[in-house]
């Protein structure tokens, strides 16, 4: 019931933002004129003709992007739910373990070599590598929930310093700015970006979809999960692959976008309960909310200037993993 | 029929030997009770036997085929395990996580009748998390029951269990054997398991000091040695008590 509850909140958020993103911005569209262009797009013309400069504002640049975060937030709050599960640590984060800030020096080499297409499969693969990696150091930290996150911590400021090493000895012409790599942006979309963005993060999210029932067996430990007929070193190897593709795919299309894996599984998690199936599929709603309204208020705030979208994100996620750590260290 | 057979198994690490030559069966309708001092290695036989670890030396053969041509799955057809360390925070209720018991037949009939057996009813909707001891040990055994395997093997079913649970948990087992299961279990209460179990298997050192009849084993003088106590074997009605002696 709550949960149904919930699926039907988030989808009508989301697509009140979609509304909402297509309408405000730079420049303010009327409702009526959205509709207009939406309708004609989708072959029903509905009201007056839109103006030629309205239809190239909706759909060519605000219709991409709104769908790019919902791809991008979903992806990576779904990636955060399942991270929490694998690693059966709360405050796991593929950002703040540093598979971000790794898959964006694929990205950054790709997106010399090759574009934003360059950028795309540079990301996923570092993005991949990077978790594999992770899984090994985090061997060392098990059982230590805080001394894990410090390993990723520090394995994301090490990936990020050399991220800036690569970004300055780049072409500036080719290559985004550092702050586009850090904080992340969204003004990039294209509907190719989106189509590319869309299959290479939802390929693997079904990947750890299909694993969900794993993921809740090895809540119960790996050992008693092994007992029980999972392939853990299997299921954790393939999960992970995922989760740095897709997490990779997302920094390669927008740069690294901060908590979103970290405070949507959170939130959404007290509705759903353990079950990765529901949370990982409610997360992915609650994402898709969260960095659409980030990105609204980055269009918006301090218009016609943009701010990076990871700052709003990071404005929300920033306090929420203090709420966290303090919350358990009392426990 | 035999379900499990360790032939001379060895397990050592780097510069200890944990354990050494140990054989022994497990049939089914019989509790094997493994008892023994803190270090005599009987955990370490649980997770060979298990095939958590991989002998050093010696064999293990589950129904019939050697443990280590056994995928994970195939395992878990034949065996089910009670650790002995207990995973902390598991999120999920205790009714849900005796359900993952039934995680590969996906046959969810008994699990009631398991529930109530282990006195876990009352608190199915509770985070397994938030139990006590005695209360996660119980929904632990009603996962492993629950897993339908015909060889069960328990390191320490008994655990932070108090003796009204103890003796439910016990009984529950012994009607288990009716139906085709063989349990091996590791018991740290000797009179408990003098009164239940069919066979002992006493370790000292990660080797057999004694195994056979309850009454072949439960000697004063062997546990005085093996458990380096002066102990008593006492008789009180049916039952066999052991204590420190005086």
């Amino acid at each position: 019931m709550m949960q149904r509850v919930l699926v039907v909140a988030l989808t009508a958020g989301v697509v009140a933002l979609v509304a909402l993103n297509l309408g405000m911005g730079a420049v303010a569209i009327a409702p009526a004129e959205v509709v207009a262009v939406l309708s004609r797009r989708l072959g029903v013309a509905v009201g007056a003709d839109p103006t030629a400069s309205s239809d190239a504002v909706v759909w060519t640049l605000r219709m991409p992007r709104a769908l790019l975060a919902i791809v991008v937030g979903g992806g990576l709050a779904g990636i955060g739910a399942a991270l929490q599960g694998v690693f059966r640590n709360p405050l796991a984060d593929p950002q703040l373990l540093g598979i971000g800030p790794g898959a964006a020096i694929g990205a950054v080499l790709g997106a010399a070599g090759g574009g934003v297409a360059g950028s795309i499969a540079g990301g996923t693969v570092a993005g991949l590598l990077v978790a594999l990696l992770l899984r090994r150091l985090a061997r060392r930290a098990a059982g230590e929930p805080a001394r894990f996150i410090l390993v990723g911590v520090a394995l994301g400021a090490a990936l990020t310093a050399w991220v800036g090493f690569l970004v300055f000895a780049s072409d500036r012409s080719v290559v985004p700015p550092m702050e586009f790599w850090l904080l992340g942006s969204l003004s990039g979309s294209t509907w190719r970006l989106l189509g590319t963005a869309l299959v290479l993060v939802s390929a693997p999210l079904i990947v750890v979809m299909i694993n969900a029932r794993s993921l809740d067996l090895l809540s119960l430990g790996e050992t008693q999960a092994r007992h029980l007929g999972v392939d853990v070193d299997l299921t954790i190897t393939v999960v992970l692959m995922a989760i740095g593709a897709a997490t990779g795919a997302t920094v390669g299309a927008v740069g690294v976008v901060g908590f979103v894996g970290l405070v949507v599984p959170h939130v959404v998690r007290r509705f759903t309960g353990p079950s990765h199936r529901f949370l990982m599929a409610a997360s992915i709603l609650g994402g898709a909310f969260f960095v659409l309204a980030a990105d609204l208020a980055a269009r918006t705030v301090l218009a016609p200037v943009e701010i990076s979208v990871g700052l709003l994100t990071a404005l929300v996620g920033g306090p929420f993993l203090l709420f966290l750590l303090r919350r358990a260290r009392l426990a | 029929m035999t379900l499990l057979t360790a032939s001379d198994v060895g397990y050592q690490t780097a510069g200890a030997t944990l354990l050494r030559s140990v054989s022994l069966e497990v049939h089914a309708g019989e509790l094997v009770a493994v008892v023994g001092p803190n270090g005599a290695g009987k955990s370490t036989l649980v997770a060979v036997l298990a095939g958590d670890l991989e002998p050093t030396a010696g064999s293990v053969d589950l129904g019939g085929r050697a443990i280590g041509d056994l995928d994970y799955g195939e395992l878990a057809d034949r065996r089910a395990v009670l650790s002995q360390r207990r995973t902390s925070g598991i999120p999920f209720s205790a009714a849900e996580v005796v359900a993952m018991g039934a995680h590969r037949t996906g046959d969810l009939a008994g699990l009631d009748d398991v529930m109530a057996a282990m006195d876990i009813v009352g608190i199915a909707g509770r985070a397994v998390g938030l139990l006590s001891g005695g209360e996660h040990t119980r929904v632990e055994l009603a996962r492993v029951l629950m897993q339908g395997a015909p060889l069960l093997l328990l390191d320490e079913p008994l655990a932070a269990l108090d003796i009204a649970h103890e003796e439910r948990v016990l009984r529950h087992l012994r009607a288990a054997l009716g139906d085709g299961c063989g349990i091996l279990g590791v018991f740290h209460d000797l009179s408990a398991a003098a009164t239940y179990a069919d066979r002992f298997v006493l370790l000292g050192g990660g080797e057999v000091v004694a195994s056979g009849e309850p009454g072949a084993v439960l000697h004063a003088a062997l546990l005085s040695e093996a458990y380096g106590h002066r102990m008593a074997v006492h008789r009180i009605g049916r039952r066999t008590v052991v204590l420190p002696a005086d």
